[in-house]
């Protein structure tokens, strides 16, 4: 199963990689060239008096070890290529794959998980591949090519040498059952402490703002106490098992001494073939005594490549369907909701959601914290599936449609802000990466992003991941700049102006009514400023639609939003502070 | 200030090569010399006596088969075997200790690291992408191991093996041992030539690898911004291209790696050439051909273990590419830290004070101008303005995440610069406006404000700020597992956990920066009424932009233009009708 993985990564750099065994095979035996040229060069030359020969010996021989050289060259370069290949191949993949997952993936995954896969994972199966596979090839085919070698001159001889060799097999069997787990654990434990190293960089800030540092150094000091251990607990297991593999090797070594020893004294055995068996011995040999460090590369490829799979083997929820609808063109942003539920872990989210925005109208939800509003989008833009019922846009329910055109049509800030360390401009051309500088600038005046100009290098300043060095207003109106600048049939607004003061939110409002394209607008909001001037305000409690309709009619329902326009409105004096 | 790092630009590092890095990284290998030593010698006796058995088994062929010598065949057997066992059992030795040496002396080198990586700051977090932070911490202390534990080991081996021999080609004949010993100059000097080239090599290798992780790692990060902007086919190319970039960078340090063990090869054929040219033209007849033969023999010998050692230099030149990266880390200055006579900041009253303070975050681009006032203990300040004013700004001063350039903060008459960073923000409540969740129970995180919190705060802490209502309703309550950054919360819960995480700190000056910014009005006024009494006696600064909710702070300042243009009570700024006056109208009139 992982050979036919591994041949199927290797695609593009299979040739080469049989090429690479090829020379692989060829290498060590070009190594037997030169001896037969020295023993000549002792007989003929420095016994025989042909002095004659000598440099043009000397000269073969120096000629010989170089193209032997240019061979090994060759196939190192030949394994270094293909099993590079192999991981470039891997990690694209790896990486389309992960673009195409879903967010129920991400929660269960974290950061580090996935970070251990591309680097550490990854890495271990181009050693493998590169290395370890080529030794094995090499050092099984030593090993039958000395045992033919060897029965061609002594059938009972070779087998009482090679009678060892089951009990090698049979130790080493059990030596990679155990440790199979060790591996699997270790593997897991370094995926834990990339887990909580990333996390410690990414909340830097939190961590300094509780003066936590001792707690984060002493909870890292533990994965790293952890991942120390399980590196020492390999290394042991496998000096456990090291004497008994070392010992039954080596223990050819003394067959020769002892049987060789008793056949040559009952001549069942010639002088000439024992010396033969000697000095081959290692050929035998040496392959059992490299099996430890190819048996724990093999198992720690096991764990990483198992792992890799894994991953590769999630399928996203969300995805189109083979014949689904695209579109070239814009779409009019026509959005309905028929009774749409909506359930997590059982749990329900949104129960019998009902409503329909017609094109280039303007709703707002509005609702207590949780209640699920952002839920509404992210059925929207098919970040989750309907439980129940169904969501249709442009009269095509959101699942028929091609899901890279039922989202490009839908621009969305997001309450989260999450831009990227890049510049300016690449963050605001995020989703059109060859958007015309004016277009940039367009879409950051009409985010009231006019604060970029006075940046240190303008649209060019690069800004730290998560757009850590600006402050939270200017993030959010960066983030609308990058949903403007699709031109959306769909603009969602998700708690988009919440950090921005009210004069800027005013501006930008102004700014979305008269968007140069036909759009229409979902706002999500707490504040009443926001939300007033929507054509349908939609109030969310308990999972369902609980009021609805214009500012004015819901100011005269005298319900919840009537209640939170009094409050901000300053109207009720409730929760006087000091 | 540098210029802050992107995936696609290399971290430049202008230092030339030299051993610092290695002879740095001796300080963690010094503390396990001892080990390290006797690692040596259990690896000088294995090889001693497996020496032995070749030994043995000449005795077997040239006596005990001539003399049919069963008796002396066993016990030739048997000692040979004793030797054996006895080597593996040195070498088994020698690898345990080495074993945990190698690891003792990563989870040193990680350990220094993080602890530094703790004290560096947010201008180092902010500077660059997180995933270049990361790849250190963990590949590259991974990377460095083997080879400051065994390769030094290898290395002392070898070079005992190497003089070992050179010790007999000596003995056995002074000018071909010369002969033998000309080939390593020429050897230096392919090496000298081309280790520029090859330090450099993998040099690139360490910034490509770090480049493609960076991306990778901003990419898993913001997937879903990716997926909602349909980004995937343009950063399929970007990390394509960055990951075709590494494996040219790798290909280039592979193949100049290979280039030593190529030269190693050939220049110790042509030495042993040499060797029988000179031994046959020159020498001969001076030298016995049994002599020439030896040398022969030793010449390859010699060689050997200068092959190993080119592969160890490969790997040391390697490594030192990361050592320099974890070093240039680990020499990161830090900007806040202690000042040498730091004393505790005793518990606090709350009176702060601004005094005469500028400062900006680029020297250059002052966002305070020479700004006094001060706060009388327990007093709640509310900072207003337009976004990118400067409020978070003052709130960053109090806590020092940042060092004013001129001027002072003090804090109960206390200089901030002159006590100790954990006793000040350990009596700070600071509730940051990105509200991060680490990965583990909400119970956790919420504790993280107060580790030794019991269930009880915990809940308390929560139903202070109204959060206890959503978190009990979920499953397995506060119990419940969360990824970080919250995965399945919503903004607003995120926000609660936040809000309960610094509550239950117990804080005697409270910082709260939008921290109801993405809460719904509703439970904003519960969280209010929560707070009220919990402000009560506690200095506390408060910044937002909804001033319903300011309004009855007891003091409110207008931050605009490098400093703060009004301040006083709502009624006074109302009175006054300059800048809060006409933001206040502006809201009022948009309802």
């Amino acid at each position: 199963m992982h050979l036919s993985w591994i041949w199927e990564n290797l695609q593009g750099y299979r040739k080469r990689y049989i090429l690479g065994f090829i020379l692989a095979v060829i290498f060590p035996l070009t190594s037997l060239i030169n001896p037969n040229f020295s023993r000549m060069l002792i007989d003929r030359v420095l016994v025989g008096g042909e002095t004659e020969l000598l440099v043009p010996l000397v000269v073969t021989m120096i000629g010989v070890t170089f193209v032997r050289m240019l061979i090994g060259y060759a196939m190192m370069g030949l394994f270094e290529v293909s099993s590079q290949g192999l991981v470039y191949n891997l990690r694209l993949k790896l990486y389309k794959h992960l673009q195409e997952l879903d967010m129920s993936f991400y929660d269960r995954y974290r950061t580090g998980d996935l970070m251990t896969t591309l680097t550490s994972d990854v890495d271990m199966v181009r050693h493998n591949v590169n290395y370890v596979f080529r030794t094995f090839v090499s050092s099984t085919l030593m090993f039958l090519a000395a045992t033919v070698y060897f029965l061609s001159i002594n059938v009972k001889f070779t087998l009482v040498l090679i009678a060892v060799t089951p009990f090698i097999l049979i130790v080493s069997r059990r030596y990679l059952k155990k440790v199979r787990h060790v591996y699997v654990e270790l593997r897991e434990r370094l995926s834990l402490l990339n887990t909580d190293a990333q996390e410690n960089i990414e909340g830097n800030r939190v961590v300094k703002a509780f003066a936590n540092e001792q707690y984060e150094i002493e909870k890292f000091e533990k994965k790293n106490q952890d991942f120390h251990d399980q590196n020492l607990a390999a290394s042991y297991m496998w000096l456990r098992f090291y004497p008994w593999i070392e010992t039954l090797s080596q223990s050819m070594t003394i067959t020769i001494m002892l049987f060789g020893g008793i056949f040559l004294i009952r001549g069942e055995l010639t002088s000439g073939e024992f010396l033969a068996f000697s000095s081959l011995s290692w050929a035998v040999c040496d392959p059992f005594r490299q099996l430890g460090d190819l048996l724990n590369n093999l198992q720690r490829f096991f764990a990483s490549a198992g792992k890799i799979i894994e991953i590769q083997s999630v399928d996203p929820k969300i995805s189109s369907k083979p014949n689904a609808k695209t579109s070239d063109h814009p779409l009019c942003g026509e959005v309905e909701f028929r009774n749409v539920s909506y359930r997590f872990s059982g749990q329900p989210v949104l129960e019998n959601i009902s409503f329909h925005i017609k094109p280039g109208e303007t709703v707002a939800f509005m609702g207590e914290t949780g209640c699920g509003k952002t839920t509404i989008i992210n059925l929207l833009s098919r970040f989750y599936d309907v439980s129940k019922g169904a969501i249709w846009v442009d009269g095509v329910d959101v699942r028929d449609w091609d899901l890279k055109t039922l989202r490009s049509n839908i621009g969305m800030a997001t309450q989260d802000v999450f831009l990227f360390s890049d510049t300016v401009d690449g963050n605001i051309a995020y989703g059109d990466p060859d958007l015309p500088d004016e277009q940039v600038r367009w879409c950051a005046g009409a985010a009231a992003a006019q604060f970029i100009e006075g940046m240190s290098e303008g649209y060019d300043t690069i800004i730290g991941e998560r757009g850590v060095g600006l402050s939270g207003g200017q993030k959010q109106r960066i983030a609308l700049a990058r949903a403007l600048a699709l031109s959306p049939p769909i603009l969602i607004l998700d708690d988009t102006t919440s950090a921005v003061d009210m004069e800027t939110e005013k501006y930008i409002q102004q700014q979305l009514e008269n968007l140069p394209f036909p759009c229409t607008k979902i706002i999500i909001a707490q504040r009443i400023s926001s939300v007033k001037k929507a054509d349908h305000i939609f109030v969310l409690k308990n999972h369902q639609i609980v009021e609805s309709g214009t500012h004015r009619e819901l100011i005269e329902k005298r319900g919840y939003y009537y209640d939170i326009y009094r409050i901000q409105s300053g109207i009720e004096e409730v929760g006087q502070v000091g | 200030m540098a210029k802050r790092n992107k995936y696609d630009i290399d971290e430049t590092l202008e230092t030339p090569f030299d051993l610092r890095h290695l002879k740095r990284s001796l300080i963690y290998v010094k503390k396990h010399a001892r080990k390290m030593t006797a690692a040596t010698v259990l690896s000088l006796l294995s090889s001693l006596f497996s020496l032995l058995t070749p030994v043995m088994a000449q005795r077997v062929l040239d006596v005990s088969v001539p003399n049919r010598d069963y008796r002396e065949l066993a016990l030739m057997t048997v000692l040979s075997t004793i030797a054996i066992l006895i080597s593996i059992w040195f070498i088994q030795l020698r690898s345990k200790i080495m074993a945990q040496v190698g690891q003792d002396i990563i989870l040193d080198i990680r350990s220094d690291l993080f602890r530094h990586m703790q004290k560096l700051p947010f201008t180092y977090y902010d500077d660059r992408p997180h995933g270049k932070i990361l790849v250190r911490v963990v590949q590259y202390v991974n990377n460095v191991s083997d080879t400051l534990s065994n390769g030094i080991i290898n290395i002392l081996l070898e070079i005992f093996n190497l003089i070992f021999i050179a010790i007999f080609m000596f003995i056995c004949d002074v000018r071909l041992a010369l002969v033998v010993l000309a080939g390593l100059p020429v050897l230096f000097i392919i090496m000298f030539t081309i280790r520029p080239a090859q330090r450099r090599a993998w040099q690139q290798v360490s910034n490509k690898n770090s480049n493609l992780n960076a991306y990778l790692h901003e990419s898993i990060n913001g997937m879903r911004v990716t997926q909602i902007f349909t980004r995937e086919q343009k950063n399929q190319q970007i990390y394509e291209t960055l990951a075709k970039k590494s494996r040219t960078a790798w290909y280039k340090a592979a193949f100049i790696s290979n280039l030593v063990w190529f030269s190693v090869e050939n220049i110790s054929q042509i030495v042993s050439g040499f060797i029988y040219l000179t031994g046959v033209l020159w020498v001969y007849p001076a030298v016995s051909f049994g002599v020439l033969y030896a040398m022969g023999n030793y010449t390859w010998r010699f060689w050997q273990p200068i092959n190993r050692l080119s592969q160890l230099y490969n790997n040391f030149i390697n490594t030192i590419a990361y050592l320099e990266r974890i070093f240039e880390m680990m020499d990161e200055p830090v900007l806040i830290d202690n000042a040498p006579d730091a004393t505790e900041l005793p518990p606090v009253r709350g009176e702060v004070t601004f005094d005469h303070v500028t400062f900006g975050y680029e020297p250059e681009r002052p966002v305070l101008k020479d700004l006094s006032f001060t706060v009388k203990p327990g007093q709640s300040i509310a900072l207003v303005g337009p976004t990118g004013a400067g409020k978070s700004t003052v709130v960053n001063l109090i806590s020092r995440f940042y060092d004013v350039n001129s001027g002072s903060i003090l804090i109960d008459g206390e200089d901030i610069s002159r006590v100790t960073l954990h006793s000040l923000r350990s009596q700070m409540g600071i509730m940051l406006q990105d509200s991060f969740i680490f990965s583990g129970t909400i119970g956790d995180n919420i504790r993280y404000g107060r580790l030794d919190a019991d269930t009880r705060s915990v809940c308390e802490a929560c139903h202070v700020v109204h959060a206890d209502e959503f978190i009990e309703e979920m499953a397995e309550g506060y119990e419940t597992e969360v990824k970080e950054r919250g995965g399945r919360l919503s903004q607003g819960q995120k926000q609660l956990i936040a809000f309960a995480r610094t509550i239950i700190s117990d804080p005697a000056i409270l910082i709260l920066d939008e921290a109801t910014s993405a809460i719904d009005t509703k439970t904003e006024q519960y969280v209010q009424e929560g707070i009220n009494h919990l402000l009560h006696g506690r200095t506390s600064f408060i910044i937002a932009h909804r001033l319903s909710t300011i309004k009855h702070c007891d003091l409110i300042m207008y931050v605009r233009d490098q400093g703060i243009s009004e301040c006083g009570t709502h009624d006074e700024l109302m009175a006054k009708k300059g800048d809060y006056w006409k933001l206040y109208t502006a809201q009022l009139q948009e309802m």
